[in-house]
């Protein structure tokens, strides 16, 4: 493995931090957090409380699914980089079949309503007296409430499974 | 019934309620599974709004939280709004440089109809 590619890449693409693994605990997750809160220098607290907050909402919704899945080996895989005082985030990793179908069901109809439409349906949901840990619904309306952009794909891979990405941008 | 005190973690917030009708929640709440930690807290109102204070006073003031910790908070603030009513007061307090925070406040306080929910900006 050659370190100084790696450095190189890491450079170019303005990479805050990255993450790969098969286990996203919690004490992970709060220290991703931390590095977060506290090694980056931000323009204003508005835009370091959009990125904690979406940074939580996304490593979150990796958390339970790996959670929820530990019959198969699923591997997921953060990154946070910046550039021009914009932040992204993109997070993949692979999901079941079944999944997908549910997943992109909720992405696409996040990315056919107005900013004004999501903060709705987002009350919506928080109102109802659902499961209580029904994570991925509010989750994705949450991140769409605050980012800039929001894009994903699925990568078929074979008859199961499939490899999410999700892409937000946040902007200063 | 007894005070309940509840120290901060890296992910939970301080909770501090006090039978005389004085709460606080602070910090931030983004824990693995929220329904968990809030159960007792939210046993806790449950019992105190039984036999409550004349007056209650629930301040709040969070930097960041999760979608499901918001989810727990409405419920919180729909069972004071029900029980207690205009008897009950809510401080949302937050840091004037927040517009986040700001907003995710005005954003409670729309389904609020009784008691009274107070945005309370600190620079």
């Amino acid at each position: 493995m050659e370190l100084n590619k790696i450095s190189k890449i890491v450079n170019e693409s303005g990479i805050v931090f990255l993450t790969y693994g098969g286990l996203f605990t919690q004490s992970l997750i709060d220290g991703l957090v931390d590095v977060l809160e506290n090694e980056e220098k931000y323009t204003n607290l508005t835009l370091k409380t959009k990125l904690l907050i979406i940074f939580i909402e996304v490593a979150q919704n990796l958390q339970e699914y790996i959670k929820s899945n530990e019959d198969f080996d699923t591997k997921a895989l953060i990154v946070v980089t910046k550039k021009d005082n914009i932040y992204k985030i993109i997070s993949t990793n692979i999901i079941k079949h079944k999944d997908k179908e549910h997943l992109e069901k909720i992405l696409n109809k996040i990315k056919s309503l107005s900013k004004e439409e999501i903060k709705q349906k987002y009350k919506e949901i928080r109102k109802s007296k659902t499961l209580q840990n029904n994570s991925a619904g509010i989750g994705f309306f949450e991140i769409a409430k605050k980012c800039d952009k929001m894009e994903f794909n699925f990568e078929n891979i074979d008859n199961n499974f499939y490899e999410f990405t999700l892409k937000i941008t946040i902007k200063g | 019934m007894e005070n309940l005190y509840i120290k901060a973690t890296k992910n939970s917030p301080e909770i501090d309620f006090k039978t005389d009708g004085n709460l606080s929640i602070k910090g931030k709440s983004y824990p693995e599974n929220s329904f968990e930690f809030y159960k007792p807290i939210i046993e806790w109102l449950k019992e105190y709004t039984k036999n409550p204070n004349k007056k209650t006073i629930l301040n709040i003031e969070l930097e960041y939280f999760n979608s499901s910790s918001s989810k727990i908070l409405f419920d919180i603030f729909d069972l004071l709004d029900e029980t207690l009513g205009e008897n009950c007061e809510i401080n949302w307090i937050y840091d004037i440089e927040n517009e986040i925070i700001e907003e995710a406040g005005e954003d409670f306080k729309e389904d609020i109809e009784n008691l009274k929910f107070n945005l309370i900006p600190k620079s």
